[in-house]
């Protein structure tokens, strides 16, 4: 898994490509707690090069995401495929997690 | 993948097993992503199948056995008469994920690895039906899920 990290505006914009599964998930893990320790404080995770996430990264999320809301930071995800999107919603990640449909979407959102 | 023993792969049913080591996981839930496509599954069906089988064998893994020993897990799947059906058999300690897992709470601090957790809570939401059974000194999960609608002339 490849992790692409880029700022638009106050944005640190993600993107992993590729799994996200317990082969990379301790890694994808570091990445944005690392992140997050070291200031960053308004994070979109791009899913638009994501073929997989096992819960082990949707539990990197939901831990980012609470950790962000409790610092008064900002967190979102962007750009879905429908068949996660489903379990999100199903799950009810989707009412702890704000989702938006494609990237600029997201970093407007995000305050970019 | 590497360690992983001969998967049988029958026209419509897959065995697979592999070691109680975390690093087969991913090579078990790509198999199983392979199965899955093969089938014809929807793409949605095939991702909630393999979160389920990512979660409940992740912990298996990690909490079924009290000794350090190599032990192994089986899976088998069935992708006949239109639907996803499977089992799951440990020879770790009993434990019946179905009443034995605490409910996730989706808001509280989340342990790196909570016993139950997520995965009887996917099993629970994407599957049709699950099943439990202590057969010897076997756990035995099953679950099943329909991808064919019944409609009228082939309802049992």
């Amino acid at each position: 898994m490849e992790l692409h990290e880029e700022s638009v505006g106050p944005v640190l914009v993600l993107t992993p490509k590729g799994r996200v599964d317990s082969a990379t998930s301790k890694s994808f893990e570091e990445k944005v707690m690392g992140l997050i320790n070291g200031g960053t404080s308004t994070l979109l995770v791009d899913f638009g090069s994501l073929d997989y996430i096992s819960s082990a990264g949707l539990r990197v999320l939901l831990m980012a995401a609470k950790k962000l809301k409790s610092s008064q930071g900002k967190f979102a995800i962007s750009t879905m495929p429908d068949h996660i999107r489903e379990v999100f919603e199903i799950s009810g990640f989707a009412t702890v997690l704000a989702i938006h449909p494609d990237r600029q979407t997201g970093l407007s959102a995000l305050g970019a | 993948m590497p360690n992983q023993e001969a998967a049988v792969v029958d026209g419509t049913t897959l065995e697979l097993r592999i070691a109680n080591d975390l690093e087969e996981v991913s090579g078990l839930i790509e198999a199983v992503e392979a199965f899955c496509e093969e089938q014809g599954a929807p793409p949605k069906v095939s991702y909630q199948l393999c979160l389920v089988i990512d979660e409940i064998v992740t912990n298996i893994i990690s909490y079924a056995y009290e000794d350090e020993g190599r032990h192994e897990i089986l899976l088998r799947f069935d992708a006949r008469g239109g639907g996803l059906s499977g089992t799951i058999e440990d020879d770790g300690k009993p434990f019946n994920p179905l009443t034995d897992s605490a409910a996730p709470d989706l808001d509280a601090d989340i342990d790196d690895r909570p016993i139950g957790g997520l995965g009887v809570f996917f099993l629970k939401s994407f599957m049709d039906s699950v099943g439990y059974e202590r057969d010897g000194g076997l756990n035995r999960l099953s679950f099943a899920k329909t991808l064919v609608p019944a409609t009228a002339g082939n309802e049992a």
